[in-house]
Parts: structure tokens; C-alpha cells; sequence
């Protein structure tokens, strides 16, 4: 409990950390938002009339003191490119990437669990070695490509769904949720390539270990040896990456929303950094962050939990 | 009447994969060629021999426990009538735990590291005894408090929930004996149970497997490279050496009549006896002095607060040309600060250190040699390498160098193409001191060379130095905390005791009349061992 109130503890000040950071090099990138909502042609009175009514002229860290107690209300000010309250447009694209997120977890761990242990029965031997090549292929297919193919072959031919049909949530839940499963499926397989080696390597490298014979020795048969010894030693570097792919996939993939137009938070990002909207790229900016420290700080505790020598 | 009948045993492990054209070769290697052993019911047999002699192996394949990839075979190979080469892997999970279960060396390694006590130890009665434990937690939980207090652990209900790493290490050799004793098996196989123990500790591990065996009439195979331990408790011993069985024979047979010179050298160098020429090469010409030096460890803190640690305390000492001259202390007696002054590794905080003019800088022989040579790279390359960094010799010299280096130390040319992991420890330690010697030093610092090795490799090693001093006129700083390795090589030796010179003087006259209450108590806790 007190490990828990600690990383607590640490996970504020992470934050703050990492927003003051973000503001600082928001505020010394040339061209600020006054200069960037009224365009090239604005005369330099109207710029700095702006600013002043933005508050731009401000030293730093009374914007970001200002932009923090703002923010902590749950107001990030409003974006230059759609003049929406940034919060709005947030929360707005976050059903999409956080059901994409939640579904290629899903997928991650449904699959690299088996397929990780698949082969490691017999190293190096026939299965290995085919799971081997697999995920090595799911590694280097790239994702656009994958998109693109899997638009086709389930999209064109097998004409299960309507390419590039998205539908928001709220007008039609069930088709909101059929629609992201592919996209999903193309998030999801590189990382389960990825997941399903690490399992691979660690299960290969646990089985070497003096506990497993001893296990053996007790007259274990191998499936008991592998889900009653091995598998607790396996999962505790297992939870820490898959806290790391946690992070990643809620940051939502520019790749895979732009090829299956889905309107998520990584095109958002994208159109605001090409916009220079950045309240809206500030805010994003700290909910990724928020998103990777929550999740490491999950799989701390986790950990802990998992290995009493820690404890 | 007999329980396991071994007639022939070969084992070969299909090693190296190598690329034979397009496809990998495997070469198979065979590590045990062709052994009898039979053990008798009731009776208590050790199988004796260095690493490398196959015995783990042996006892291995007596459970199938070996990775797949070895090959096992023999004329016969019958454990209570049943033939174990063709046993189906249900059929040995029937066996295994239950009729014949083991005990291993590493207590810590060997015992799951995330599981509880409980779990571990009541495991074998979910696989192996009748339904009633199957479902009932505390009739189970008796029978764990009931082994685990056999095995000599007071206040075991404290255990069950504990972990291993909470546990001290005979504690965890006792959880170990406990769980293989848990189904009451026939046989016991315990591979060097009690060589990561302490003295006292290995004693009653001795103690309880006598009582196993006489309280449940358990046959017991005791695999130990310590021959004091198998004089103490077993009836018959076989003696094995590179794969084969060099002498069996009753204890009272191999201990007071040895018929092998194998056997005999194991006896003495059980015993520790002194190296015939050693202990008059004084030169007395000094090659380094040390003179009041003091070592200390500046640690600041957050706050920069500083704490300081003396590792070395105002000691003086001098070593002659051709002299070896030995440093006995406990860990954190300051032995390991003190040598890597001399080397030049470390600074004196204070205090001088005179080397005789021209002398070529101090090399230095590590305890673990696995861990300081590169494993990257072959042998050859880590014995060139010092050369290469001091330049002046052409690349066939160096190749030369390296040929004449490995034939000082008795090892073949060949070994300049292998790896370190392809070598035994002794085989390693002699790799360490060839890469020491090719800088042809006048001093070389030896701490703990043969710490972690077997007994007779200790020996050939220890001849090995010996014969090299002699050769070559070097000095030696030998560190060790092993008063029998000291006596058996140094000419003098130094006592550090907590950073501080407590005694110095001839070997003999320390070892026979030693002043210092600590050197006695070194003293006697090697006789204890």
C-alpha cells in the first residue's frame, strides 16, 4: 500500500515534469499562435494585439502556471484551427483510439501467449522454427501495407465491411465496433510478432534454469512444468512490455487511422502540428505521457506483486 | 538385494551444430563410456570424481532429467526390475519424486524462486499420493509440516508462507531434502548437496541423510568431489574419471588401500600436502615494499555527506625476488584493496609503494576466470591482445608468443582456436595464467586462483605455479582465504585482519604457532571443515 502511494507520488511530479517541458518547447518554437491565426499578412500591431489578449507576452512560467491551473479544471484552451475548447475535441476522438487500443491488447495477449509457447517445447526444432519465421514476417510487414491488404482482401473480395465506413459511436454503436476490429488486427500484428518472440526467448531461457529440473524431478509432466513453474517467472518481464505496448497503442496509430480513416487522436496530432494548433498538440502531448507513466507505473505494481524478492 | 543395476551406461550429448554445406551436422560427443554401478537397497554408495568426470551426468540419466538431446544407453539399466531405458515420459513422471527423487547442489537456483515454501513442498503430493490429499488442503498441510520438521526445520509453520531467497542456505538444502523425501522414495540421489554450505551446515546435512537413510532404509547416491564427506557417510564408493570408473570398491578398500594413482592422488590432495620443494626461496632481495599504507573508501551521499570506509589500515610489508608470499583474510579483511594497489588498480590514500627499479608492471590472476575473459573471443585473440596494446612485435611473433604461452601452462596449440566456455575451470585458470605470463612479469598477483576449483585441479594448478616461479624467477602475491592452499605453496605469509597486519612470518611458523587469536580461528575452522 505504501509502494502504491509512493508511485503515486512519482507519477505527479513525472507529469508535471513532463508538461512543463512540452510547454517549454512549444514556447520556443518561431511562430506562435497569434502569428498562426491570422496568418502571413497580418501587420505586426494586430500580431501583438492578439498576443496580448492570448497572453503570449507573458514570461513562460506564468503561461504554464496559468495553462496548469487551466488545465487541472480540465480546460486546455481553445484550438487555433477549429476554435473548439481543445478538451472538447479531445474527448471527441478518444472513443476511437482507446476502443482500437483496447482491442489490439486484446488480440496481443489472446495470441502471442500461445503462439510464444508454441515452440518452446522444442527449441530450434521443426514448430520453433516456423514461429520463428512468422513472427520475423509480422515484424517487417509494414503497417500501411498490412492496412492496405487487409482493406482489400476483407474489404474488396470478401466484402465484409464497407471500406472506410466509419461510424461514430453514438450513431451506431455496433457498427462503430465491427468496423474497428481490422484496424485492430493491423495495429495488433507487428506487436504480436514482437510480443510473441519476447515470450519465446524468455520461456527458452527459463526452461535452463536449476527450478525447472527440480520441478522435472518431482515427476511434473512438461504442461505442468510450463504453466505452474515456468509461466509465473516468465510473466514478470512479459507485464513490463506489455505495459509498454499499453502506452504505445493508446497513443493511437498515425498510420492505421489515416489508412482506415478513422478519426482518432493520431490524426488529430497530425492536423495540428501541420496546423500549428498547438494548445491542441500541447494537450496530446500530456495525455500520451500520461498514458506511458500510468501504464509503467501499473506494471511497477504489478511486478511487485508478482515477485516476492522485490517486495 | 539390488536396486538400480547399471551395466554399460554410454551418454553422448549431440553438441556442436556445424555447418556442413548447406546443412548444420550435428557431432555427437560422448561424456560417459561405458559405466557399471549398482546400488544395493538400504545402501548409501558415493560416486566420487572432479568436474568433468560425468558423475552429474551419470546421476542424471538416472532419472532422465539430461536435455533431450543427449543419447543415453546401456546393456542394462534396471531400477527395481523396471527397465528405465524404455520408459515411457508418463511412465518416468510416475517414477520421478515419487520412487527415486533428487537433491541438488544450489539450494537457491534449485527451488522456484516466486513460489511459497508450501507450494513447492506439498507439489509432489498432488502428482504422487492418494486422492484424499488431492482435495483436502490440510490434511495436505500436515504432511508438509510433518517432512519439513523431519528435515530438521524448526517452527515450520513460519516456512509456509515464506520464500526461498528469505531462507538461509541450509535451510533451503533442508526444504530441498524435504520435498524429495516427501513420497518416502527408495532412492536419493544428492549431487554435491553440500558444496555450497558452510562447514557446520554440510555436517548436519551429512547427519540427516545418514538418519534418512537408517530410519527409512533408503538407498542413497551421494555425488561429491570432497572425499572427507563420502569417508564419513557412505558404504561403497566409485571412484569416476574422464567418463569411466577408474576403481570401486568398499570405503575401508578405497581409503586405506587405493589400488589407482587416480584414487591416491584425490587421498592426498584430500589431506593437503605441502609441495615438496616449497618453502626455503628467499632471495631476500626485495621487489616491492608497501609502506604504511592506507586505503580509504570516500562515499558522498545526496546531501554530500561523506562517509569513509578504511579498507586498509597502516600496513607495511616487503616481497622478495623469487619469493611467494601469501595474503590470508576473510572477505572484507581489505585483501582485495590491497592487491589491486599493488597492481596499480587502485591509489593509496596514503602510504608509499616501492617496486624494485625496472621491474615490468605486476599482472594479475583472478579468482573467476569465466568472468574476466572475454567470451567473445577465442583464446588466441585474449592472449595476443596485451601484445597488440604494447606494439613491438610482428604478427607471427605474437602467433609464436601465444603457441609458447599455452605450452608453458601444459595446454595444446589447438586451444588457441576455442572459446573460454569450451574450457573446464582448471582448463580456464591455466588460460588466465598463460595471458599473465606472456607480458613475462617479474611480479604476478594470484588472487584466489584456485578457489573455485576442484581439488586435484587445485593441485595441478598450484604445481603449475610452482613450476613456473621456478622457471622463470618470479615473485608471487598469493591471496587466500584457504589456509590449506596457502600451506601448501607459500613461503610466508601475511595475516589481515579488518584492514590491520595482525601476524607475518614464515608459513610454517604461522600455521604451527599462531599468535593472533583470528589466525586461530582461521586455523580452526579449516580443521572443521
Amino acid at each position: 500500500m505504501k509502494f502504491i502511494i509512493k508511485k503515486t507520488g512519482s507519477l505527479i511530479i513525472t507529469l508535471v515534469i513532463i508538461s512543463f517541458l512540452s510547454f517549454l518547447a512549444f514556447s520556443l518554437i518561431p511562430g506562435d499562435a497569434a502569428v498562426a491565426s491570422l496568418g502571413m499578412d497580418a501587420t505586426e500591431a494586430d500580431i501583438n494585439a492578439l498576443r496580448e489578449e492570448l497572453g503570449l507576452n507573458r514570461p513562460v512560467h506564468v503561461q504554464y502556471a496559468d495553462w496548469l491551473l487551466s488545465a487541472l479544471q480540465g480546460d486546455f484552451g481553445v484550438s487555433t484551427q477549429y476554435h473548439l475548447p481543445v478538451s472538447e475535441l479531445v474527448v471527441k476522438r478518444l472513443p476511437a483510439t482507446i476502443t482500437l487500443a483496447v482491442y489490439s491488447m486484446v488480440i496481443i495477449i489472446l495470441v502471442s501467449f500461445p503462439a510464444g509457447l508454441l515452440g518452446t517445447r522444442k527449441p530450434n526444432g521443426a514448430m520453433d522454427t516456423v514461429m520463428t519465421v512468422l513472427s520475423q514476417v509480422g515484424m517487417a510487414v509494414p503497417q500501411f501495407f498490412l492496412g492496405i491488404l487487409l482493406t482489400f482482401f476483407f474489404g474488396i473480395v470478401l466484402d465484409w465491411f464497407t471500406v472506410g465506413g466509419y461510424v461514430g459511436v453514438q450513431e451506431n454503436p455496433a457498427g462503430f465496433f465491427r468496423f474497428l476490429v481490422l484496424p485492430a488486427v493491423a495495429v495488433a500484428v507487428p506487436k504480436c510478432a514482437t510480443m510473441t518472440r519476447y515470450i519465446r526467448n524468455a520461456v527458452v531461457a527459463q526452461k535452463k534454469q536449476d527450478y525447472v529440473r527440480t520441478a522435472r524431478g518431482k515427476g511434473n509432466s512438461e504442461k505442468r512444468v510450463l504453466l505452474q513453474h515456468v509461466l509465473v517467472n516468465v510473466m514478470m518481464p512479459v507485464v513490463t512490455m506489455l505495459a509498454m505496448m499499453a502506452a504505445d497503442v493508446l497513443a493511437g496509430s498515425i498510420v492505421v487511422e489515416q489508412v482506415f480513416n478513422i478519426p482518432g487522436l493520431g490524426r488529430l496530432l497530425i492536423t495540428s502540428i501541420s496546423n500549428r494548433d498547438y494548445p491542441v498538440v500541447q494537450a496530446i502531448v500530456v495525455y500520451m505521457a500520461c498514458a506511458v507513466v500510468i501504464m509503467n507505473t501499473l506494471a511497477d505494481i504489478a511486478y511487485q506483486k508478482l515477485d516476492p524478492r522485490v517486495r | 538385494m539390488t536396486l538400480l543395476q547399471i551395466r554399460n551406461l554410454r551418454i553422448a550429448f549431440c553438441s556442436s551444430r556445424q555447418a556442413d554445406g548447406l546443412f548444420l551436422k550435428s557431432t555427437e560427443q560422448e561424456v560417459v563410456h561405458g559405466i557399471d554401478l549398482s546400488i544395493g537397497q538400504g545402501e548409501i554408495v558415493g560416486l566420487v570424481g572432479e568436474s568433468g568426470s560425468g558423475k552429474s551426468v551419470t546421476s542424471l540419466s538416472v532419472m532422465k532429467l539430461l536435455h533431450e538431446e543427449a543419447v543415453i544407453t546401456a546393456d542394462e539399466m534396471t531400477f527395481a526390475g523396471i527397465p528405465l531405458l524404455s520408459q515411457t515420459e508418463e511412465e518416468w513422471q510416475k517414477l520421478r519424486g515419487n520412487r527415486i527423487s533428487m537433491v541438488f547442489q544450489e539450494p537457491m537456483t534449485s527451488l522456484n524462486p516466486v513460489l511459497t515454501i508450501e507450494k513447492q513442498v506439498e507439489e509432489g503430493l498432488l502428482l504422487h499420493e492418494e486422492e484424499k490429499y488431492k482435495s483436502n488442503k490440510e490434511l495436505r498441510r500436515a504432511r508438509v509440516l510433518e517432512v519439513l520438521a523431519e528435515a530438521g526445520l524448526k517452527e515450520p509453520e513460519e516456512l509456509l508462507k515464506k520464500y526461498p531467497h528469505q531462507l538461509s542456505g541450509g535451510m533451503r538444502q533442508r526444504v530441498m531434502i524435504a520435498i524429495a523425501m516427501l513420497c518416502s522414495p527408495e532412492l536419493l540421489i544428492a549431487d554435491e548437496p553440500t558444496t555450497a554450505l558452510d562447514a557446520a551446515t554440510q555436517e548436519i546435512i551429512l547427519k540427516l541423510l545418514s538418519y534418512y537413510s537408517e530410519t527409512y532404509g533408503t538407498s542413497i547416491l551421494f555425488i561429491s568431489h570432497d572425499l572427507s564427506l563420502v569417508a564419513r557417510l557412505c558404504d561403497r564408493v566409485v571412484v569416476m574419471k574422464h567418463g569411466r570408473v577408474v576403481e570401486t570398491g568398499t570405503r575401508e578398500e578405497i581409503f586405506e588401500h587405493p589400488q589407482e594413482e587416480y584414487t591416491k592422488q584425490l587421498i592426498s590432495a584430500a589431506k593437503g600436502e605441502q609441495l615438496a620443494e616449497a618453502g626455503e626461496s628467499r632471495s631476500g632481495v626485495p621487489l616491492l615494499e608497501l609502506k604504511h599504507a592506507v586505503i580509504q573508501y570516500r562515499e558522498k551521499n545526496f546531501f554530500g555527506k561523506e562517509t569513509v570506509t578504511e579498507a586498509v589500515d597502516d600496513v607495511s610489508f616487503t616481497l622478495h625476488r623469487g619469493e611467494i608470499l601469501g595474503l590470508v583474510g576473510e572477505s572484507g579483511s581489505g585483501k582485495s584493496s590491497l592487491s589491486k594497489a599493488v597492481t596499480g588498480l587502485l591509489a593509496l590514500t596514503s602510504g608509499e609503494l616501492v617496486l624494485a627499479e625496472g621491474i615490468r608492471r605486476p599482472q594479475m590472476v583472478f579468482q573467476d576466470p569465466y568472468g574476466s575473459l572475454n567470451p567473445a573471443k577465442k583464446i588466441g585473440w585474449i592472449l595476443e591482445e596485451p601484445l597488440k596494446i604494447h606494439g613491438g612485435f610482428s604478427k607471427i611473433e605474437r602467433k609464436r608468443l601465444v603457441r609458447e604461452a599455452l605450452k608453458e601452462v601444459e595446454l595444446d596449440e589447438a586451444y588457441a582456436g576455442r572459446y573460454v566456455r569450451e574450457l573446464s575451470g582448471g582448463q580456464r585458470q591455466r588460460v588466465a595464467i598463460a595471458a599473465a605470463l606472456i607480458q613475462k612479469p617479474e611480479l604476478v598477483i594470484l588472487d584466489e586462483p584456485v578457489s573455485a576449483l576442484d581439488v586435484t585441479v587445485q593441485g595441478q594448478i598450484l604445481e603449475l605455479l610452482y613450476r613456473l616461479k621456478e622457471e622463470h624467477g618470479m615473485s608471487y602475491l598469493f591471496v587466500s582465504h584457504d589456509m590449506s592452499v596457502i600451506r601448501r605453496i607459500c613461503d610466508r605469509v601475511l595475516v589481515l585482519y579488518q584492514g590491520k597486519l595482525v601476524e607475518e612470518g614464515r608459513t610454517e611458523d604461522v600455521l604451527e604457532h599462531p599468535q593472533h587469536p583470528y589466525t586461530r580461528e582461521l586455523l580452526r575452522r579449516k580443521e572443521a571443515e
